[in-house]
């Protein structure tokens, strides 16, 4: 939730929501701890808007064979990052979307593998929303 | 294993009808008039 970190740039432009399918207790006890998300925080427990968005799960290998994974995790542990156990299903992709006020998609990252796009990219997606619909 | 595939650029968003976590319900015609993003999460371990 890095895009956290960039408020006000969101703010100037619309607004973000997050789309979890972890249970709420789980998500307080472990994402959201300590954290305070100014936008929604949407459950679908049923995974109904990940499959309408097109987001699968990833293979065992494709997720837990995936280098970048552990390089993430000992980098996240050198820093202090006390690890979490995991959620109740780790094959589950993310994906990252931008829409336009008129509901057109502009930015479309679906996961296929530990691959979330830099958070400037998300942000210069979301200010072109704005300024291309002028 | 998903229904669709993702929406491209240029596609309209898919619609969604979900609760937050203060009980608020929030859907896709909601934000009209408005850009966003939207950030499908992992796992929450």
């Amino acid at each position: 939730m890095k895009v956290l970190h960039h408020r006000q740039r969101i703010d100037q432009r619309g607004t973000a929501l997050f789309v979890v399918f972890d249970p709420p207790e789980r998500l307080r006890d472990s994402l959201l701890r300590g954290l305070e998300v100014p936008y929604p925080v949407l459950v679908d427990r049923e995974r109904s808007a990940y499959r309408a968005w097109g987001l699968a799960r990833g293979s065992v290998l494709s997720i837990w064979g995936d280098p970048h994974v552990w390089l993430r995790y000992t980098s996240e542990l050198v820093r202090g990052a006390r690890l979490r156990p995991p959620g109740a299903d780790t094959l589950q992709l993310g994906g990252d979307f931008v829409v336009d006020p008129g509901g057109t998609v502009v930015y479309s990252r679906p996961q296929r593998r530990d691959d979330r796009p830099p958070v400037a990219e998300l942000l210069h997606a979301l200010e072109r929303a704005t300024t291309t619909t002028r | 294993m998903a229904d669709t595939t993702a929406p491209a650029v240029g596609e309209r968003a898919c619609p969604f009808d979900l609760v937050d976590l203060d009980g608020g319900r929030v859907r896709l015609d909601d934000l009209r008039g408005q850009a966003f993003l939207l950030v499908f999460l992992r796992h929450a371990g």
